[in-house]
């Protein structure tokens, strides 16, 4: 089930009618139902899966924490570690790694068959399995306590609103929220619908319109102009903000209206100055998740820069990889990671020049320069994550710095369907998400008080009502696209 | 999904309501008694979407419509939580 659908407006006010109408030992009963549910719309069979690692890391929870032997407490993680991420790879890399094996060996003049599998990519695999990797391994550190209600843990793991793209939870967050009784609160459901409206509106206004310009370019590699790249390019950084910042925005809405707090996945990412700066602000749940659970334990910056350098490295490369089963996510990973090691090699340098040359770095314009810059750098690497194939990628970079014409910029509009109305609806669309990007975070809205309490709710739920209606009179509902990972 | 540009080109209307409906959002931010503005403007609002589909406007004429209203009342909010700021 996908929050933009005729179905979830059915599904979510029943179970929230539900929650708020049911003793407290009922609660948790009702929404693991209606996870499994909201899940099984997909593919039935597939509850399986998620039950199967909900299970593995419940007992192995219990297992460390009842184990004093370290020793034994390693082996019971290595078993998690494996059995999750074995069923991860198994159905996310397995096909991956067998193509590219049969074509490095084919490339050598071998003629190996394809032995690729049918297999079906459970939808939100790689979240939850991150997310039971946390508890699994906070719990072998000693950070919390072993769950030991199964049907809690079970409710953690698949609670619906951030099951299939997050936020990745963190067990001492969401767990003691699933055992706490909420009440109905006027601020909660206020914040919440709001949060849900704003997703909806970054999703079906922006996010789809968008999509059918970008997909007229990366779809159709050969006829793109350079310019028809850059531009595709620039649209993709905003589509992929607002449907993936849309669903989590709408995850969290959901959430709250329930009184349950996720964490913030998304802190108006394209106003970094630097790309370190970008991943503290880009889908926050995975960057935090790598930074404690694989570049801490690398040795993080604790030790001599080179090792700095590589643990970077492979944390971009495996975040490349998490991403898709496919080169162009590993190169857009190691991309960010070039970007990165290239910019703590030259900070000394650039500081250096920028003293030089009298330039002010705690000038506006500075900050504005760097944050185009970072921009840039961003859009690029978009390229590569957007790509359908290699052999796209690099037609797309081809025409990128070589395809430039003029005159073709009508021709290259044109061919991206935009029209006038289009371009006006894009950047009204554009301008009033990142307004509203601004105004309706949680601070923004102590501080506001009044005025948008009143105001902003009733404007923005009708825009998006009428918006919606509109839009689905000529299309059907899309998915979300972190679905695919 | 985006039709003809026949109805932004081709007639006055559109701007026409625009211009009338932000003066009204103004209004707004400016005098103290906001939900007789409110009010009028969306009246207004649902009026002109009558009178643009009499004149044929597409999908996509109402929903640029329906943005750059609440891009001017959302400009007026900015502005005014930044006033309260």
């Amino acid at each position: 089930m996908i929050f933009n659908s005729a179905e979830f407006l059915i599904f979510y006010p029943l179970v929230l009618l539900l929650y708020f109408i049911l003793p407290k030992a009922f609660k948790w009963p009702l929404l693991l139902i209606a996870s499994c549910f909201f899940y099984m719309i997909w593919n039935p069979p597939l509850i399986f899966l998620i039950l199967f690692t909900t299970a593995v890391s419940y007992a192995s929870g219990i297992i460390i924490e009842r184990t004093k032997s370290k020793g034994k407490r390693r082996f019971w993680l290595c078993i998690t570690l494996i059995t999750s991420l074995g069923v991860l790879f198994f159905f996310k890399y397995f096909n991956f790694l067998a193509d590219s094996a049969v074509s490095l060996w084919n490339l050598f003049g071998g003629h190996a068959e394809d032995f690729s599998l049918d297999l079906i990519l459970p939808v939100g695999i790689s979240f939850y399995t991150f997310q039971t990797l946390s508890y699994v391994i906070d719990v072998y550190r000693g950070s919390i306590p072993a769950e030991r209600h199964f049907g809690w843990y079970a409710l953690f793991v698949s609670f619906f609103p951030q099951l299939v793209a997050g936020p990745i939870e963190r067990p001492e967050n969401l767990l003691p929220q699933l055992k706490e009784d909420h009440k109905l609160e006027a601020s909660n459901a206020f914040f919440g619908l709001q949060k849900m409206a704003v997703g909806f509106f970054k999703k079906i206004v922006v996010a789809d319109i968008i999509a059918e310009f970008v997909n007229s370019v990366f779809n159709d590699a050969q006829s793109a102009t350079g310019l028809g790249v850059a531009l595709g390019a620039v649209l993709f950084a905003v589509q992929i903000y607002c449907d993936f910042s849309g669903y989590t925005d709408i995850a969290i809405g959901c959430a709250r209206i329930m009184g349950i707090r996720l964490m913030q996945n998304f802190n108006l990412p394209y106003r970094a100055r630097s790309i370190k700066e970008f991943w503290a602000r880009w889908h926050i749940s995975l960057s935090t998740w790598f930074r404690d659970y694989l570049y801490i334990p690398l040795g993080g910056n604790r030790c001599s820069r080179a090792r700095n350098y590589f643990n970077v490295f492979v944390v971009f490369l495996v975040s490349g990889l998490w991403h898709g089963a496919s080169w162009t996510f590993v190169l857009w990973g190691i991309l960010h990671g070039v970007y990165q090691i290239f910019g703590a090699i030259t900070k000394k340098t650039r500081l250096h020049l920028y003293e030089k040359m009298k330039i002010r770095t705690d000038s506006k314009a500075f900050a504005a320069g760097q944050r185009l810059v970072t921009f840039l750098l961003v859009c690029f690497a978009w390229i590569f994550f957007r790509a359908n194939s290699t052999g796209d990628l690099w037609i797309l970079l081809e025409k990128l710095f070589t395809a430039w014409d003029a005159q073709a910029l009508s021709e290259t509009l044109s061919s991206m369907g935009v029209t006038i109305t289009a371009a006006l609806v894009t950047v009204f669309a554009i301008l009033i998400m990142s307004m509203l990007d601004r105004m309706c975070d949680e601070p923004r809205l102590a501080e506001n008080g009044t005025a948008t309490k009143q105001y902003t709710l009733a404007v923005v739920t009708l825009a998006v009502t009428v918006a919606w209606s509109l839009l689905l009179s000529v299309g059907g509902a899309s998915a979300f696209i972190y679905f695919q990972f | 999904m985006f039709g003809s540009e026949n109805f932004i080109l081709s007639s006055p209307l559109m701007l026409i309501g625009i211009v009338i409906s932000v003066l009204l959002s103004l209004c707004e931010h400016v005098f103290r008694k906001k939900w007789i503005f409110i009010t009028a403007n969306a009246l207004f609002c649902a009026a002109a979407f009558v009178v643009f589909l009499a004149f044929e406007a597409k999908l996509s004429d109402l929903l640029l419509f329906v943005l750059i209203v609440l891009a001017a009342r959302l400009g007026f909010l900015f502005l005014e939580g930044r006033r309260h700021a």
